[in-house]
């Protein structure tokens, strides 16, 4: 949920806030790509009577640019219709539910599925009445769950493969911390005026839920060409991806309870990389970014040019980080986040990596499909941790992303471009601390996911609703 | 506003509706008036709930909507039509 509530008019609109994408080539399939779109931030487990879901009434979409020019080049569209079993019922289900055609189980939804060429404007229909799994609600409502969402996990023409529904939220953050004036434990007793003690972060969302969009298809379903990528250096080896939501123009309530959509879709939230909206464009802004197709970021650019974090951290942290400070008073672009988030990492800047687009400017999650996935001891700190398939090549479930953006923010990832920077200690050490060690893929235990699609973990079950610090109980196999 | 003098705005927004369509909040009022309209006219007419937007009446431009599709039709006269009604309704 690593743009969750992240602008005033999408924190109204839950079911409509993209709140994480993650794109990785799939590391049990390497001839396959998953991407992930979640949306409904912040669930929590007991969610009864009307448990989460997906709006009927919104239109989700994956897009792939594929030629660079920040434009979608193949968009999967997903809707999402919900149907009763037992109508004069109040109940979500009446008994156990322990199919997805259960007697028992009142409100359920299905998800329809359509893949669209933009550039010859085909549509493909991939599937429909694709059933979503329930809420984890608890051991007597849902009382095998593992079965169940597994009988949510579809397979497709043409070797796809979807599942629409709750899932364990696997973005971790301390949310509480950083938003409390950029504390960042474990230095909050560097802070500027600060008496706080030094203690351990705290994963925010260790006991949320999410609803995601997973899809899994191949390689060649993605690239311009419709071949899969060999070369690392080939351009046509990357692709942008990003996830939107839309909602019709115009929205009216009778005075009957029935509410009526009229109109064309309209973009209401968009993303690709985590924290982007949310960390670097202005609150005024933000809704207006949501709005905007990628093609036209380079109105934002000067956003990433001289992020206001970057400009803040000195300030905050007195001392702490003069090479910083030195870098915002020259003036000089942040050429590394714009490489980073607008057109990905060019030839020649880490070794053996690139994934550049080209230089039109949109912010796009971008991934160079022939970079294998690392499958010994992956590194969460991604490419700042010379893992080539990491963040932001592309984001893995695990990837420590608030981390990455923080030692880049803090000038971590300048002297990538300019070889006369030499970024602060602080900039290469500061963490959210929420993993023991770079090879952590749990944070301390807080998050699970699991080694084949979805890979987002069971959703934590509404009975066991988990409200302290214990880590989320293992799910029975 | 009371049943009746909703009526009666209704009927009077219909004697002047372009065959283009106009805001409604009673469809089956207007319908009847409305096709005969545009069938004199020899023109299609829309049947079911459609939705009428002017974002800005001196502009002439409005906007139309049905299911998922909207229409941009610059009529002056539809526009300057609606506002009145608008600006009725603001005195009841």
């Amino acid at each position: 949920m690593s743009s969750h509530k992240e602008a005033p008019g999408i924190a109204n609109d839950p079911v409509a806030d993209n709140t994480d994408v993650y794109v990785f080539v799939s590391p049990d399939e390497p001839d396959m790509v998953t991407i992930l779109a979640n949306f409904v931030p912040l669930e929590d487990p007991a969610g009864g009577p009307n448990f989460f879901e997906f709006g009927d009434d919104v239109l989700y979409e994956i897009h792939i640019d594929n030629t660079g020019d920040g434009r979608p080049d193949i968009t999967y569209e997903f809707r999402f219709n919900t149907e009763y079993t037992i109508p004069r019922s109040f109940l979500y289900n009446v008994g156990p539910i322990e199919s997805l055609d259960s007697k028992n189980w009142n409100r359920r939804q299905f998800a329809t599925v359509t893949r669209r060429d933009c550039r010859r404007g085909r549509d493909q229909q991939l599937g429909s009445h694709l059933a979503c799994p329930p809420c984890n609600i608890g051991p007597l409502s849902t009382p095998n769950y593992v079965s169940l969402a597994d009988q949510a996990v579809h397979r497709l023409h043409g070797g796809r493969t979807l599942f629409t529904g709750q899932r364990a939220d696997g973005f971790y953050v301390d949310v509480g911390s950083i938003f409390d004036l950029g504390t960042v434990r474990p230095f909050e007793n560097l802070h500027v005026g600060s008496d706080l003690p030094v203690r351990p972060g705290v994963n925010g969302l260790k006991a949320k839920n999410v609803h995601t969009i997973a899809l899994q298809v191949p390689k060649t379903d993605l690239t311009r060409r419709g071949h899969k990528p060999t070369d690392p250096t080939d351009r046509d080896s990357t692709i942008g991806v990003f996830a939107s939501a839309s909602r019709q123009r115009m929205r009216r309530y009778d005075d009957h309870g029935v509410i009526e959509n009229h109109g064309p879709f309209v973009q209401v939230s968009r993303l690709a990389n985590p924290l982007f909206n949310e960390v670097l464009i202005p609150i005024t802004k933000k809704d207006y970014f949501n709005s905007q197709p990628p093609a036209k970021d380079e109105q934002f650019a000067r956003y990433v040019a001289r992020p206001e974090l970057s400009t803040l951290l000195p300030s905050l942290y007195p001392g702490v980080f003069p090479h910083l400070h030195d870098l915002n008073i020259s003036g000089k672009p942040r050429a590394d986040l714009l490489a980073i988030f607008l057109t990905g990492i060019p030839a020649g800047i880490i070794p053996g990596f690139q994934n550049h687009t080209g230089e039109h400017q949109s912010e796009q999650m971008r991934l160079n499909l022939a970079v294998p996935p690392t499958r010994r001891r992956p590194n969460n700190l991604g490419l700042l941790g010379m893992d080539l398939a990491g963040f932001p090549n592309g984001r893995r479930v695990f990837d420590d992303v608030v981390t990455i953006e923080l030692r880049a923010l803090a000038g971590a990832t300048y002297a990538l471009v300019d070889k006369g920077f030499t970024p602060d200690a602080a900039a290469t050490v500061i963490t959210q601390g929420l993993t023991s060690s770079d090879t952590d893929l749990t944070a301390r235990g807080t998050v699970r996911f699991l080694p084949s699609f979805p890979y987002l973990g069971i959703p934590h079950s509404g009975y066991d609703n988990p409200g302290d610090d214990a880590p989320a109980p293992q799910p029975p196999r | 506003m009371v049943q009746q003098s909703r009526r009666i705005f209704l009927q009077r927004a219909s004697l002047g509706a372009a065959a283009a369509g106009v805001a409604v909040a009673a469809p089956t009022v207007l319908s009847a008036s409305q096709a005969s309209a545009a069938g004199r006219q020899g023109g299609r007419v829309h049947d079911g709930p459609l939705l009428a937007y002017v974002r800005d009446p001196s502009s002439g431009d409005v906007a139309v909507m049905v299911g998922e599709r909207e229409v941009i039709k610059h009529d002056p006269d539809l526009a300057a039509h609606l506002a009145q009604i608008a600006a009725s309704a603001g005195e009841e």
